[in-house]
């Protein structure tokens, strides 16, 4: 879209009196709301999304949380938001419609895709239709070489009739990709002025600016994706901003992107591909940020809910990124082969596994008499049997329930009874009976074979880079996370477990910690010599001006300078995997050269296990994030709110451990009554939205900024691989 | 159950489980540190762990086509080695005649020891970029015996005692085009091998060897339980299916028959390939190792997904092919041109399966029929390879249209993007990767469309191309009353020339010559006058289908000026045209 002259908001002083901050974040079926108060204080409220008009719901919810503590919309100095819209249009088809122009000869580049079947030995499989069809995807003549010189010119004449014919097919978005534009974008440079003046305010997506890295599918791909929720996105965005204004907010809003960074609505509305995944990602920035402070550097997080399970790596702090990600095409596959499942997006984002294993997965048994937990799942509507909303087939709630491990009285501090009864007999009669167990046996199997499909996705981001899981401590949130995380974690021979306050709505207090930051990518291939020096001291330098000059206008702050980092995309020469180098931010000369070659070299021994003798090495592309720091919260103090006096302290509960421990009456505690003294396992403790599950041999402890510290027992039984 | 503790389900699947993550992790070790397209994108290879005596645990995501290569070499080495395999060897090969397929396909596997019982071999090999022989690439079509074919290696020692074999190094990077490809994507199936060991030994500590070892054989006797169930519920009876191969590499206009008869009695099923052509004398012979590998992709179409992906769902499959045949050829047949066959067996199992399994099945496949091959100097005068395979699509299935443009099963490999490949070889420009209308098997659910590829050699000096194609002469076939899809058809350009039909052949592009290949359109099911108009429609307003066709094939009229079905007219000539016989037969 056009840099629709919306009138930017003149700088305010912030700092007359230290502000509240507010995070939303919208899933597929709640909107959580987070109110950090400038001394700490978290605040927090979980509401039906409105699906007719999502915005409704977060106007309503950051009212209700406002007037509960009372503060005025005008104390609160900035609103940052997450949302799965955008990704719900694709995984809906429910996008605009959009026309793409290409090169000559490659107008099905979209439609072929990979080519590979995901689901290797079920032919009835469906590949994902193209988001553009075959006529509105038109070609021009031109074509330009690897080399990025002019084969053939551009047929402007071509371009204008093809530009006609999208608009009078009626299309609200017009995508763009030529063959090797990022290696010389003068041709789509030149399609968009002409796509410019025969409809200023289309809305237009450039592959060059959208990914400006060679490989013509995923590029093509992620620019049609791009056009295909901008139109909504826009939409979506800008109302948004308009209902918080009229109710008398006046801060400024940023939008959460999948790279963990936030950004301004309209950046995030020309670029809607950058803010797909940004829910996970908002909870892998929040633990970082925790776990940063409390002086642990390396974690895994953990982050289970309804439907699925995520995970991430941070590693000294950083988060490890990924090249790429599908989406609307169901549930991520960890073993990194099977791809074709949905759409490609190459945008920088940090690199999550998810697996089909939340506390909605359907338990099923299969023709063999083998049980497994998912990937289908019942959803929020019905959801898992003891929601009594009509769910008839047993999930892990189920079975967590039947366990002992989850209070039925007192899910969401007991305003959302359950019912054990029913779960159990649900339990009992679809999976135990089948299977020749006692329901508490069954139940135990689907929580262990739960943990061990997650184990699978954490072993995918760690081992991908060559990292052993054990030296990594687990950082768990989500609604089902604190239930399973102490499993997952003895599985896997990690003995930290961190559980933050209100795991529940975690993704929105992450929002709380996100920087403004901004991505630059540039296609770079060069052979990694001393001619590259030249050139590559002129790209990061321009890189570094455009970053500089556009985000010296974010944020009502003109004065923050952004932090710049840097790095190179780096390979053995004939590889096309490739490892992300910091390179530092100055002009780099000959010496540094030689210790970058040698950074990658040691990163490539660190991650796939070996490097080569004498073998030349390439770059491939230069990233800069640019980064506006933000206040951060530097003290959390959870239940500022009345909590119900339902609250289960001193109770016990009768929990199974499985065969070795059976039954146990275990004491049920609540976080607030732990100390700083580790307690012994089993215990379980009853939060507002979810339990931590301390098995026997583990110890729990408070930590700081209200975190939970689990320690898994030596030689603690692993709960199965 | 042997062993202390009770045999528990749970324990299996999640040991079972984590077999998985150890090939996923396996498969990512060689993705991530090959150098050659063919592995890192198109992923022509396959990882997996495998018990003592080399029957599979558990088979990795890459190319299934590989997997069942392992067990036969693993007890054939055992035979005559067992005494002087060591902890910390690999043992590598690509020799057919010892179980290996076509000798570009190498194979590593490395044993897993607990005190002095071989007790699992962790195994990793695939397509190398060149081992020699006469043509760049490896694969020629018409060698005419095995020692034209490039370096080959029986099964020998690549470490011992985890000590490298330098002279075999040596050896092979003396022999191969592409040397230090080639010994970096040996490095990674051997870094593969090495991490499926260590994941392996985690197991073993977890539970100890006494314990796991009934639980691996329970995991194999659950396999095969659950697949003798699912054998035992497909109507029993003889099926019998026959497809041809255009020629076999040096005698084009010869078609090569493949018949298969397949009996399913009780829980049991035979696959029995008599009758299928004698040892042929071109490069289209397939071992007996590949073959197995595609039954056993076929028979797997046929049952559940959730059985477990070891070799005890192997074990009620009977497979029989007579020495010195097509399938199974003696010394010294050539075989470097394989992979053209074992599609081809794909596409006669699928068949055969048709009346079996009806609603799993689907119309032949346009298959990976395709292999190209471009070398010549680059600007530092070194030679460049460029290979790639070409696939098209699905057939028409009962649950509807073939994927437009997918891998077969039998290989699921991947595109190689374009953009990579120009920027490593600059000397080739890609005039087109486009779908070719009308080239679609017609039907009720049609096939897909066939894909177009074209190469233009822009360098200096001049092009050793050589190109593997096949259905030329035979089109995918289709399904009760569906029609075959188009035939392949390979072309040469070059300006101020005709153009030039090409079978398979070894021959020069000069600078700005192009090759281009379109694949076979895959086959229809059903008779396309009972496809739904409004899908004839779309596809017409997608240029996939032409108008003259859409009214000739699918008896669907469409209003030029409105671009909607005639709706009277479609039905008066529907009632016509189905008065006539409607799928014309195959050749």
């Amino acid at each position: 879209m056009t840099s629709k002259s919306k009138p930017r908001r003149s700088p305010r002083s912030r700092r007359r009196r230290a502000g509240y901050r507010i995070g939303v974040d919208i899933g597929g079926t709640f909107t959580d709301i987070i109110l950090l108060g400038p001394g700490g204080e978290l605040a927090t409220k979980k509401i039906l999304s409105t699906p007719d008009d999502y915005s409704r719901a977060v106007v309503e919810g950051m009212m209700l949380l406002c007037d509960e503590n009372g503060i005025g919309p005008s104390r609160v100095e900035q609103v940052i938001h997450g949302t799965t819209v955008v990704t719900n249009t694709v995984i809906e088809l429910a996008g605009a419609k959009v026309g793409l122009i290409t090169t000559k000869g490659f107008r099905d580049v979209l439609e072929i895709a990979r080519g590979r079947n995901p689901d290797l030995f079920n032919l009835a499989w469906q590949k994902p239709p193209p988001l553009v069809p075959r006529r509105l995807r038109l070609e021009v003549d031109e074509r330009i070489n690897g080399k990025g010189e002019i084969v053939r010119p551009l047929d402007e004449k071509g371009t204008k009739d093809a530009v006609r014919r999208l608009l009078d097919e009626g299309v609200e978005a017009i995508a763009v990709c030529l063959i090797n534009s990022p290696v010389n974008t003068v041709h789509e440079k030149r399609i968009a002025e002409i796509i410019r003046k025969q409809a200023p305010d289309i809305h237009m997506s450039v592959s060059h600016q959208v990914m400006p890295m060679i490989m013509e599918y995923e590029r093509t791909s992620e620019t049609v994706l791009n056009a295909y929720v901008m139109p909504l996105a826009t939409r979506y965005l800008l109302r948004l901003e308009s209902r918080i204004r009229d109710v008398g907010f006046e801060a400024p809003l940023y939008i959460m992107q999948s790279n963990g960074g936030m950004i301004m609505p309209e950046t995030a509305a020309q670029r809607p591909v950058e803010i797909m995944e940004c829910g996970p990602a908002a909870g892998v920035v929040g633990a970082a940020y925790l776990a940063r402070r409390q002086g642990i550097s390396n974690m895994i997080t953990y982050d289970m809910g309804g439907t699925t399970a995520k995970a991430s790596m941070v590693e000294g702090g950083r988060f490890s990124r990924s090249a790429e990600y599908e989406v609307g095409g169901g549930i991520n596959q960890t073993s990194g082969l099977m791809k074709g499942y949905g759409y490609v997006v190459r945008v920088p984002s940090i690199d999550i596994a998810e697996m089909g294993a939340g506390g909605g997965s359907l338990l099923r048994i299969d023709v063999g008499g083998a049980l497994h937990v998912g990937p289908e799942s019942a959803g929020a509507d019905p959801g898992p049997v003891c929601y009594d909303r009509g769910g008839t087939l047993p999930t892990l709630t189920d079975a967590d329930i039947v366990l002992g491990y989850i209070n039925p009285e007192h899910l969401c501090g007991g305003d959302m009874p359950l019912d054990a009864e029913k779960a159990f007999a649900a339990i009992r009669d679809r999976i135990a009976e089948p299977l020749g167990k006692d329901p508490y046996e069954a139940a135990y199997g689907a929580y262990l074979l739960a943990n061990a499909n997650m184990m699978r996705a954490i072993r995918a981001v760690s081992s991908e880079r060559g990292r052993d899981p054990r030296k990594f401590g687990l950082y768990a949130f989500g609604g089902a996370g604190p239930v399973h995380a102490t499993g997952v974690a003895a599985g896997l021979g990690i003995r930290t477990v961190v559980i933050p306050p209100e795991p529940g709505v975690y993704s929105a207090f992450g929002l709380l910690t996100a920087n403004i930051e901004r991505h630059y990518t540039r296609s770079f291939p060069h052979l990694w010599d001393d001619d590259v020096l030249d050139p590559l001291n002129r790209l990061f330098g321009e890189m570094t001006e455009e970053a500089q000059s556009t985000v010296a206008t974010w944020g009502g702050r003109p004065s923050a300078k952004p932090g710049i980092e840097r790095m190179a995309d780096m390979e053995y020469a004939g590889q096309t995997t490739r490892l992300s180098i910091p390179v530092p931010n100055r002009r780099i000369g000959k010496k540094s050269l030689a210790a970058l070659a040698r950074a990658f070299e040691e990163e490539h021994l660190t991650t796939y296990g070996h490097k080569f003798q004498n073998h030349a090495i390439r770059v491939a592309a230069l990233r800069l994030t640019a980064v506006v720091l933000s206040p951060k919260p530097s003290q959390t103090k959870v239940a500022t709110k009345p909590r119900p006096a339902r609250a289960a302290a001193g109770r016990m509960r009768r929990a199974y451990w499985g065969q070795e421990h059976g039954f146990v009456e275990t004491p049920v505690r609540r976080l607030d009554d732990l100390g700083s003294k580790p307690v012994r396992g089993p215990l379980l403790v009853d939060g507002y939205d979810a339990t931590i599950v301390v098995p026997p041999g583990s110890t729990i402890a408070k930590g700081e900024w209200g975190n939970a510290v689990i320690t898994i027992g030596e030689g603690e039984a692993t709960h199965g691989r | 159950m042997a062993g202390k503790k009770k045999f528990d389900i749970f324990t299996m699947q999640l040991i079972n489980n984590f077999l998985g993550s150890a090939t996923d992790e396996m498969n990512r070790v060689v993705v991530r540190t090959s150098l050659s397209p063919i592995t890192r994108d198109a992923h022509d290879f396959q990882c997996g762990l495998c018990m003592g005596d080399g029957e599979m645990i558990m088979e990795g995501d890459g190319t299934v086509l590989h997997s069942l290569v392992y067990p036969g070499l693993i007890s054939e080495w055992l035979k005559e080695n067992r005494e002087r395999t060591f902890p910390g060897d690999i043992i590598i090969t690509n020799d057919p005649y010892s179980g290996a397929s076509h000798l570009p396909d190498v194979y590593l596997y490395r044993p897993i020891f607990v005190g002095d019982e071989i007790v699992a071999w962790s195994v990793s090999g695939g397509h190398q970029r060149d081992v020699g022989g006469m043509t760049p690439g490896s694969c020629p079509h018409n060698s005419t015996d095995i020692f034209q074919e490039g370096l080959r290696f029986s099964p020998l020692k690549l470490y011992e005692r985890g000590e490298p074999n330098e002279t075999f190094f040596q050896i092979l990077s003396c022999n191969s085009r592409a040397p230090d490809i080639v010994r970096a994507d040996v490095g990674a199936h051997c870094g593969a091998c090495i991490i499926g060991e260590q994941r392996f030994r985690e197991l073993i500590d977890e539970y100890g060897w006494d314990t796991l070892k009934p639980y691996l054989d329970g995991l194999m006797d659950y396999a095969e339980r659950l697949t003798r169930a699912e054998i035992e519920a497909l109507p029993d009876g003889t099926y019998e299916f026959v497809d041809y191969l255009d020629d076999d590499g040096n005698n084009p206009g010869i078609p090569v028959p493949i018949r298969l008869k397949i009996t399913v009695e009780g829980d049991h099923i035979d696959y029995d390939f008599t009758g299928t052509a004698p040892q042929v004398k071109g490069g289209m012979n397939n071992p007996l190792g590949s073959v197995r590998s595609a039954v056993m992709t076929a028979m797997r179409l046929m049952i559940n997904p959730d059985i477990p992906r070891n070799g005890g769902a192997w074990r009620p499959v009977k497979v029989t092919v007579p020495e010195g045949t097509l399938f199974n050829p003696v010394l010294p047949g050539p075989v470097a041109s394989r992979g053209g066959t074992a599609q081809r067996a794909a596409d006669v199992l699928i068949g055969c399966q048709v009346p079996i399994r009806p609603e799993k099945m689907m119309a032949c496949s346009s298959g990976q029929d395709t292999l190209v091959n471009i070398a010549a100097p680059d600007e530092n005068g070194d030679l460049f390879i460029l290979m790639e395979t070409v696939f098209g699509g699905w057939g028409g299935r009962l649950s509807g249209d073939g994927n437009e443009i997918c891998s077969p099963p039998i290989t699921n490999n991947s595109k190689i993007p374009i953009e990579s490949n120009e920027n490593v070889y600059p000397d080739i420009l890609y005039g087109q990767v486009a779908l070719a209308p009308d080239t679609e098997g017609a039907g009720t659910y049609r096939g897909s469309m066939a894909v177009v590829r074209e190469w233009q050699y822009v360098g200096k000096d001049e092009s050793l191309v050589q190109i593997r194609v096949d259905r030329r002469d035979f089109g995918p076939y289709g399904v009760s009353g569906g029609h075959a899809g188009a035939r392949l058809k390979a072309t040469v350009l070059s300006a101020g020339q005709a153009d030039r039909d090409m079978g398979k052949s070894t021959f020069t592009l000069y600078p700005s010559d192009s090759l281009r290949i379109q694949s076979a359109g895959a086959g229809g099911w059903g008779d396309p006058l009972d496809r739904d108009p409004a899908l004839v429609l779309d596809d017409v307003r997608n240029e996939k289908v032409s108008l003259g066709r859409a009214r000739k094939t699918y008896g669907v009229v469409i209003d030029e000026k409105t671009m909607e079905v005639d709706v009277k007219k479609t039905r008066s000539l529907r009632r016509r045209a189905k008065g006539r016989s409607s799928a014309p037969r195959r050749p």
